[in-house]
């Protein structure tokens, strides 16, 4: 391939449009250029090969004493004209990556050696003329073409440079990581718990992905950069970009979402699985797996995979690539396993839980250190299940569950409860799932996890500072917000330069909620396992949303039986009369009912009914009695006196009257409706 | 305190992943001196129960219900409060007599919300008293929340039978898993390891293990009827006709054992004819007293204001012939 055959094969990997706006690193190295020439010719290329063929496109535009003012008077002309088409300096700018991923594979820290020998500049030594003018500009355009031209569609620009190699830096931050490697600084911030927008000092960034590098055994090349004392600061500050650009999900180079799996095993043994965490906010409707399409349900969380041909066992590694996403299980040295119920099997997580059962799946090597560490961590004493078959040279343990966390570092790290995990809210009254928006009085607590010594604590809520926490810096510290926040609003707090925010509100609602979940009817009955409702109503609709022949939560359904037999409750006051015909009159005392009775001490009314079908006569009317001047008679409810057994009545009794009380009664001066005065009146006049 | 702030929470949130719900349980746990040793399976069991939430235990959800007023029969003129509560709710309640809008506060003479009744692992008991169902109804409507007359009463003639229950979930052909284990017929534990793999043809109620929990199946010989575990309880009392309800005509109260509590939906029917959760309770007569309050002779919960048409058709349902005591 020629030089504008490289620019835009190069121009059209690294730079395709994009849905996420991410950082893209320009890099380039000789099993890159391998795998572009193979794909262009529809030929097996080696690397030699390759790099051959690169090398002389580049050097067909870069050559004499001012070796690259060819290509920055075309970029120039390019950019001056509207920066149509492809940048004419991509290839040139991957040249001096190329040289920077083959000086950082040395052990000697030279650049211009590797350069020079790239683009053929034999003659002279150190820093080609006008490098240092030149290449920083290149990149420059590339950073403007980016961010102002194509408004990041088709990534953002990752370039750093270097805190004392000015000139170098830029091209030396693209080659520190490649790849794959990309995808691991996104798996390191999610399983640190990086939110967006997170801030986290430099220095306490690398520190940590040193830490998670050695738990997940990562590329030579991330090993290399954290090992060199020249390359430390560029990966701190690809971190710090990675971070600034974090959305949430790791992602590779291509800016594809990478989903992590996990182990799963059904108790800690043979047959070994897979499972996809799928993040809430990725959506995700298939996924195509070694040409099987899976549809991904919406809104699930876990998704079991049927692993490769070969048989996953522990240790290995595994990624799978699928159109919309890559899958990626890091290999490691021990496994932490809890039971997942969406799973319905064991299943890897990145560190333990307080008080929550977990087994442990670790290589035999590492078996007393790892029991040590569960005992530190405050758990019983845990068991080697007989029963369950692992690969030889691992040992799995059963009933871990922590009371604590614990400073821990290496292999047995994610024993420990919050390991390697960042400050974070947690717990509170939170009641709006997206946002961190809790209720008042119930703030979350600040959990800050157990960290190395030199990164003092400093908290500050709200920008007054609390006093120093005068424990010891490897203990897990909760600092509990609901007892030191009493104001509606947002808030903010800082651990050191990490900034956290939630909102308090009084109240989240001011109507009712609308229900999620109901019972379905099943012809005259009800299921037991309920059904999502759809709701299209408005929000701030009234009942009206609630369909015909609802009860708390239940559907009945068009179908309705028969009515209930009807109630009338009476309000208590003075005294109470029951009064039949042939003058037959008895004095109800009414009791509140006993159960209540605990329940509301002051007894008001009562249900007449039933103590109307106490009566060893049928009732006609009720007359109330409130004082000497006021009564009030009613007709009473029929009941079928005497359904009530003498152990079945409810609470209260009853008085026979005689027919002298009868006349009493009813000869002093009585309010009726007027619907029921003439009843009244042929009542009391025998008829 | 800490089953009223879960519900609040519920009632403010809507919904949510019982992840959450567990999370937010141990959260409002911590540093209370009432920290309670209740599971909070349980406690969600208990919010279900009590009909305050839905929960589809399979795909690990809950939502809150409706706020519903439903009257109380033979309890002297109250009307309970089930669903959701919502401050902008309770609020109005308590203070109904200072309401903005003037028939409500009209409605508030005949009204009255009564202050909460604490019980142990639930929330609290709320109620309203009232003269006339007519007024409440008209308050409820008012409010923007739904008025039943009881509840509980329109409930049982709808609950569904156990056989109803069993044929729900799908059917199990094939082993029902490892770990196998028969009900009993009686003894000290329900649960009582079978010799051999389980394997169908089977009859009865079985469990298995899974990695975490049990699995329940009730065999019809090689069919195998996925139920929970009360559903699969009460068939196997079914078809053994071991009828284990008990019912006080005298006290009004229902019993069902410790060990074989109703299914939800039943529970549920119960539950809403007074709003107080099961209680342990001892049936032993003879026992002295001073046994009584021993939780070892606590063997039954009791289920208080059941009337015996209610308990009788409840029973029924389950296939139980009601046992009446003293």
């Amino acid at each position: 391939m020629d030089y504008d055959s490289w620019n835009r094969v190069l121009t059209e990997h690294f730079f395709p449009l994009r849905e996420a706006a991410a950082p893209v690193y320009l890099s380039v190295d000789d099993a890159l250029l391998t795998e572009l020439l193979t794909s262009h010719t529809q030929a097996a290329t080696t690397p030699p090969t390759a790099a051959e063929n690169f090398q002389t496109a580049i050097r067909s535009r870069v050559f004499g004493r001012d070796p690259f003012e060819g290509i920055a008077s075309r970029a120039r002309r390019w950019r001056r004209h509207g920066a149509a088409g492809n940048p004419p300096f991509i290839a040139l700018l991957a040249a001096t990556v190329l040289a920077a991923s083959r000086m950082s594979r040395s052990d000697r820290f030279s650049y211009y050696g590797p350069l020079r020998e790239l683009l053929g500049l034999h003659e002279g030594s150190g820093m080609p003329d006008g490098y240092d003018v030149i290449v920083p500009t290149l990149w420059d355009h590339l950073k403007w073409w980016l961010t102002e031209h194509e408004q990041g569609r088709r990534g953002l620009p990752s370039a750093i440079p270097h805190p004392t190699q000015v000139n170098i830096g830029w091209s030396l931050s693209q080659a520190v990581l490649v790849g794959s490697d990309r995808v691991q600084v996104g798996l390191f911030l999610s399983a640190i718990g990086a939110q967006p927008g997170d801030s986290v000092p430099e220095a306490e960034l690398l520190a940590r992905f040193q830490e998670w590098v050695r738990l997940n055994r990562s590329s030579p090349r991330i090993q290399r950069a954290l090992a060199s004392p020249e390359l430390r600061p560029i990966l701190a500050s690809i971190l710090q970009q990675e971070l600034t650009h974090y959305d949430g999900l790791p992602r590779n180079s291509a800016g594809l979402p990478c989903v992590p799996l996990s182990l799963t095993t059904e108790a800690g043994g043979f047959p070994y699985g897979v499972a996809a965490r799928i993040p809430s906010h990725l959506r995700l409707e298939s996924l195509s797996l070694n040409g099987d399409v899976i549809r991904v349900p919406s809104g699930v969380e876990w998704l079991p995979l049927t692993p490769p041909d070969q048989e996953l066992t522990p240790g290995s590694a595994l990624e799978l690539a699928a159109d919309t996403a890559t899958l990626m299980l890091p290999a490691r040295d021990l496994y932490v396993l809890q039971a997942n119920d969406l799973v319905g099997k064991w299943t890897s997580v990145n560190a333990a839980e307080i008080g929550v059962p977990h087994r442990v799946l670790v290589r035999t090597a590492f078996a007393a250190q790892a029991e040590a560490v569960m005992l530190a961590c405050g758990s019983d004493g845990v068991r080697q299940p007989r029963r369950v078959q692992v690969p030889p040279g691992w040992t799995l343990f059963s009933g871990y569950t922590p009371t604590r966390s614990a400073t821990v570092s290496g292999v047995v790290g994610p024993l420990a409860p919050l390991h390697q995990q960042l400050a974070r809210l947690s717990g509170g009254l939170r009641i709006d799932g997206g946002k961190q928006t809790y209720l008042l009085g119930y703030a979350p607590d600040l959990v800050l996890p157990a960290i190395p010594d030199d990164h003092p604590r400093t908290v500050t809520i709200d920008g007054v500072p609390l006093p120093p926490v005068s424990q010891v810096p490897t203990d897990t510290i909760t600092i509990r917000l609901a007892e030191r926040v009493h104001s509606v609003g947002e808030h903010q707090i800082e651990v050191g330069h990490r900034k956290l925010t939630f909102t308090l509100v009084e109240r989240y609602r001011e109507s009712v909620a609308l229900p999620l979940l109901a019972l379905p009817p099943r012809s005259a009955k009800l299921a037991t396992i309920p059904s999502r409702i759809p709701n299209s109503a408005s929000p701030s609709a009234l009942a009206s949303w609630l369909p015909p022949g609802h009860l708390s939560g239940s559907f009945f359904g068009s179908y309705r039986l028969d009515p209930l037999p009807p109630t009338r409750i009476l309000r208590l006051g003075g005294s109470i009369y029951a009064l039949g015909g042939n003058r037959l009159a008895a004095q109800l005392v009414p009791e509140a009912p006993g159960w209540i009775a605990t329940m509301d001490h002051v007894p008001h009314a009562i249900d007449i009914e039933p103590l109307l079908a106490a009566l060893p006569f049928q009732a006609v009317w009720l007359l109330q009695v409130t004082s000497s001047q006021n009564a009030r008679a009613w007709l009473a409810p029929i009941v079928q006196t005497g359904s009530y057994s003498p152990c079945d009545a409810p609470s209260g009794s009853w008085t026979i009257l005689s027919q002298a009380d009868w006349r009493r009664l009813t000869s002093r001066s009585i309010t009726t409706a007027v619907a029921c005065a003439q009843d009244w009146t042929d009542y009391t006049a025998g008829k | 305190m800490v089953h009223d702030e879960l519900l609040l929470w519920c009632s403010e949130r809507g919904a949510g992943s019982l992840d959450a719900f567990q999370d937010t349980y141990t959260w409002l746990g911590k540093g209370k001196q009432e920290s309670s040793t209740l599971d909070w399976r349980i406690a969600l069991y208990n919010l279900q129960i009590l009909s305050h939430v839905e929960v589809d235990w399979e795909a690990r959800i809950w939502g809150v219900t409706p706020p519903v007023l439903t009257t109380l029969p033979n309890s002297g003129g109250h009307a309970l409060l089930v669903g959701q509560r919502p401050l902008w709710l309770i609020q109005r309640l308590e203070r109904l007599h200072e309401d903005p809008d003037p028939g409500i506060a009209a409605l508030a003479q005949s009204v009255v919300a009564l202050p909460p009744h604490r019980q142990a692992d639930g929330p609290s008991v709320r109620m309203v008293t009232l003269a006339d169902p007519e007024e409440c109804r008209a308050l409820c409507e008012a409010l923007g929340i739904a008025f039943e007359d009881r509840a509980a009463d329109q409930l049982v003639p709808r609950l569904p039978r156990f056989q109803e229950m069993l044929t729900e979930r799908g059917v199990q052909r094939g082993p029902g898993g490892i770990e196998p284990q028969k009900m009993s017929e009686g003894g000290g534990d329900l649960w009582t390891d079978v010799e051999g793999h389980g394997e169908p043809p089977l009859h009865g109620a079985y469990r298995y293990q899974r990695y975490n929990t049990h699995r329940y199946i009730y065999w019809i010989g090689m069919s195998g009827f996925i139920a929970d575990k009360r559903t699969v309880v009460y068939a196997e009392l079914a078809r053994a006709e071991r009828w284990v309800l008990r019912y006080s005509p005298l006290q009004r109260e229902l019993y069902a054992p410790k060990r074989m509590q109703l299914p939800h939906l039943h529970a549920r029917a119960a539950v809403l004819r007074s709003g107080l959760l099961p209680q342990l309770t001892a049936l032993d007569p003879q026992a002295a007293p001073d046994r009584h309050s021993m939780p070892e002779y606590k063997s039954y919960v009791k289920y208080v204001n059941i009337d015996e048409a209610f308990a009788r058709q409840l029973a029924e349902s389950l296939y139980q012939k009601l046992q009446l005591v003293p």
